[in-house]
């Protein structure tokens, strides 16, 4: 179906009003605020990574309010069974005698807070592989439908690594993106300061309800996806293999090709958010580096070395060009461009 | 036309003008090694035609074969370069890419969304390519240079060492007859001119067409007309001879019948002579004709006195033996030639030195075949039995060898053993050192911990 570029500046429009409410809760953080919304409307799961006391609870629960979605958060301990998140079959008194009754767990909600999750055990990590993956949990063989729209917002923290379970590849796949929360510069922390209470939480006025974020995302869906931009995402994720490009010396296990319709996913709703009918280039290459970042793995030496996975992704970025064609000898490709 | 219309024909031009650039560029690159290995053939071809005093400059069919040459590689060079040409989508997104439209133009191209709005100033378009002029220039100046080099440079002319072609024998045979009739001062200058001037003429042909088959029929043609010529002359001049000898020394005992039957042939001699296609020198017959051979006998009566007579018949004589000599008839007094037909025959000699040089129309023939007796005894009444003792190239399912073993069995006693139970010496600290890691991975842990 043929978009009309009028309805998408409109949706762009709704999108930026949401933008806008989550920047008056979340200071300086508008690059987080815009990859979160972005993933959220690429129906994608994400993991956030940083120090304690940066905003990540924040996040979510101003998400929570903008979008009136249900909400529930779950602290991942170590003592934590995937019953506990899952729902459990409890016995009950009913009008056919005793029988058990599903009683769902916090899954059971359109926003889920997965506070630490490398803390628990691979035993509950795993329980969430289903739900994130197939929308839907199965306990004692019954299969539970979540609800619409169900994202998983999981933190982590980097340090205190003593005792956790990091996530295993499997799991990490299942995010769209995985960002981190950077710390907050001092005219930053001087507004908050100035503007915040420690134990009173902000108030934000709703911006939209579940149903148009639905809307939103179906309308990501319509989003145009050019075969050239296409050809680039299929030849920056082939990329990250061995032996296909240069950067790729540096990584043991590259992206899947999930990351690849992540990254096309995560592209159109860029365009969306940027008010165009079309995703280009440019989105690919906003959106690459959450999306395939904890996606590869590093070969020791790079680790060795001090290379993060940040660093790889954007060399990646540089090294594979937007244009699949070589230009002959005879030709030299000059560094800048004029813009019209 | 709409302002969106306007825009979309805009912006194909400037794609089409970027791929017009990026596929003329393929094309020069394929098209520069071709071109260097093509100005260095040319230069190789110039300096043989020079070598040979052939003419370079002005040389049409030399330019005109550059020109063709050019043009083949030029298409060769199309034909390899066209794997890489780009299409105008590919500009448009060359476009989007460098004027940071965001894949705009890609779109509008599929009918999804509007055409930009195109720059006011074309110029200020740049699609991000430059020519690179060294390497575009280079290749042309190394051809002109090799092509100038070789066209200019002093060298000294190779005057081939041809070989004279063979010519038709019948020709120097023909030029032989003349000569002998020439010394003899026998035939008039004038006829032997005529038949030089016919073997010239057929000599002046390109020399391919020396042995054409009108050649040699021409050729052929003319020896056996001037063969018959000499031959009827050397005839006529015996049968002048034998009348003029016997009106002269015996009249006195023929009767007058006789004599005028000889006179008569005599006179008929003399006839034929004029109207022979080889003409008589005109101051013998001028001599043969002041003779009334009427008064041969009568010396008195006679123009001529006895001695100039017979030396007119001596020289009637040699005339005739000549021509006679010229039809391979000859010997004893004369050197001439031998005829054709013995000529003939000492080829023929030359080409029976064996079997196997044979022509089509000459020649023994193939070699003769030898017949004997076939063989009748071909041993297959015999039985004979065949071994394969190289085992390495047995056959699958040949048997190598049969013989009895028992399996290996280890019967030594053992007492029950904890499942699960490894033999590995762990790792941790100094064993992963030693045995895990990579000589390069203990490398790079040696320079991070110095």
């Amino acid at each position: 179906m043929a978009l009309d570029e009028s309805v998408i500046q409109e949706r762009a429009k709704e999108i930026g009003k949401l933008r806008d409410a989550l920047n008056t809760i979340l200071y300086g953080q508008e690059t987080l605020v815009e990859l979160t919304i972005t993933g959220l409307l690429a129906r994608g799961h994400m993991l956030l990574e940083g120090l304690p006391g940066l905003g990540k609870t924040e996040l979510v629960k101003g998400l929570s309010k903008a979008l009136q979605l249900v909400t529930k958060r779950v602290q991942f301990t170590p003592d934590l069974l995937p019953g506990d998140i899952t729902g459990n079959p409890v016995l009950q008194e009913t009008e056919k005698g005793r029988e058990f009754v599903f009683q769902p767990g916090p899954l059971f909600a359109n926003l889920v807070l997965a506070d630490e999750i490398n803390r628990a055990s691979p035993k509950t990590q795993s329980a969430l592989l289903e739900a994130m993956q197939e929308r839907r949990v199965t306990v004692l063989g019954e299969t539970h439908t979540l609800p619409h729209p169900f994202f998983v917002l999981a933190t982590q923290n980097p340090i205190e690594l003593e005792g956790t379970y990091p996530l295993p590849e499997a799991q990490l796949d299942r995010f769209l993106f995985k960002l981190e929360v950077p710390r907050n510069n001092a005219a930053t922390l001087e507004r908050i300061v100035s503007q915040r209470e420690l134990g009173v939480e902000p108030e934000l006025e709703p911006v939209m309800d579940g149903e148009a974020l639905e809307s939103l995302m179906e309308t990501v869906r319509q989003i145009y996806l050019p075969d050239v931009v296409a050809n680039y995402i299929a030849r920056l994720v082939d990329a990250t293999h061995s032996g296909q490009s240069k950067t790729a010396e540096g990584i043991k296990f590259g992206a899947s090709p999930r990351a690849a319709l992540s990254l096309a996913s995560a592209a159109k709703a860029r365009a969306l958010m940027a008010g165009r009918i079309n995703a280009s280039f440019e989105d690919v290459k906003s959106v690459a580096v959450p999306v395939i970042q904890h996606r590869i793995i590093l070969e020791y030496n790079a680790r060795i070395d001090g290379k993060t996975n940040r660093q790889i992704v954007e060399s990646l970025i540089a090294e594979v060009p937007t244009q699949d064609f070589n230009t002959p000898s005879t030709l030299k490709q000059t560094a800048a461009a004029a813009t019209n | 036309m709409s302002e969106q219309e306007k825009a979309a024909r805009t912006w194909r031009n400037l794609a089409r003008r970027t791929v017009t650039k990026v596929n003329f560029g393929w094309w020069l690159d394929r098209f520069s090694p071709l071109l260097i290995v093509s100005s260095l053939v040319v230069a190789v071809i110039i300096l043989a035609l020079r070598s040979q005093a052939r003419p370079v400059m002005g040389n049409v069919p030399l330019l005109i074969g550059s020109g063709i040459f050019v043009l083949a590689i030029g298409l060769i060079a199309w034909v390899v370069a066209r794997r890489r040409f780009l299409r105008e989508s590919d500009g448009l997104v060359r476009l989007d890419d460098r004027l940071s439209l965001r894949n705009a133009l890609t779109t509008a191209d599929r009918g999804i969304g509007k055409w930009p709005e195109p720059p006011s100033d074309f110029s200020k378009v740049d699609p991000g390519l430059q020519w690179n002029w060294g390497r575009v220039v280079t290749p042309f100046l190394v051809a002109m240079m090799a092509i100038l080099s070789a066209a200019l440079m002093p060298i000294t002319t190779v005057e081939a060492a041809r070989t004279p072609p063979s010519e038709p024998l019948a020709w120097a045979q023909m030029e032989e007859w003349m000569e002998l009739l020439e010394e003899d001062d026998l035939i008039e200058e004038q006829g032997i001119e005529e038949v030089k001037e016919k073997i010239e003429e057929l000599r002046n042909q390109p020399e391919d067409d020396w042995f054409s088959h009108s050649s040699l029929e021409a050729t052929d043609t003319l020896r056996q007309t001037l063969q018959q010529q000499i031959q009827n002359l050397g005839a006529e001049l015996a049968n002048a001879e034998r009348d003029l000898n016997a009106l002269q020394n015996y009249s006195s005992q023929l009767s007058e019948e006789t004599k005028d039957k000889l006179m008569a042939e005599y006179d008929q001699a003399l006839k034929d002579l004029a109207l022979n296609g080889l003409p008589l020198n005109p101051e013998l017959m001028k001599a043969l004709e002041g003779i009334d051979p009427s008064q041969l006998s009568q010396a008195q009566m006679s123009s001529l006195s006895k001695e100039q007579l017979d030396q007119l018949r001596q020289a009637l004589k040699e005339g005739a033996q000549a021509c006679s000599q010229c039809n391979g008839q000859g010997g004893g007094e004369g050197e001439g030639l031998p005829a054709l037909g013995e000529g003939d025959a000492a080829l023929m000699a030359m080409l029976k030195k064996g079997p196997g040089n044979a022509g089509i129309s000459r020649g023994p023939g193939p070699a003769p075949l030898f017949l004997g007796e076939n063989e009748t005894n071909l041993g297959t009444n015999n039985i004979e039995g065949v071994k394969n003792e190289d085992y390495s190239k047995a056959a699958p399912g040949d048997v190598m060898g049969i013989g009895q073993t028992e399996h290996d069995i280890d019967e030594t006693k053992t007492g029950p053993q904890k499942a699960g139970a490894v033999g590995s010496v762990g790792q941790g600290g100094d064993t992963v050192w030693r045995e895990s890691l990579m000589p390069e991975e203990k490398a790079v842990l040696k320079r991070y911990f110095k």
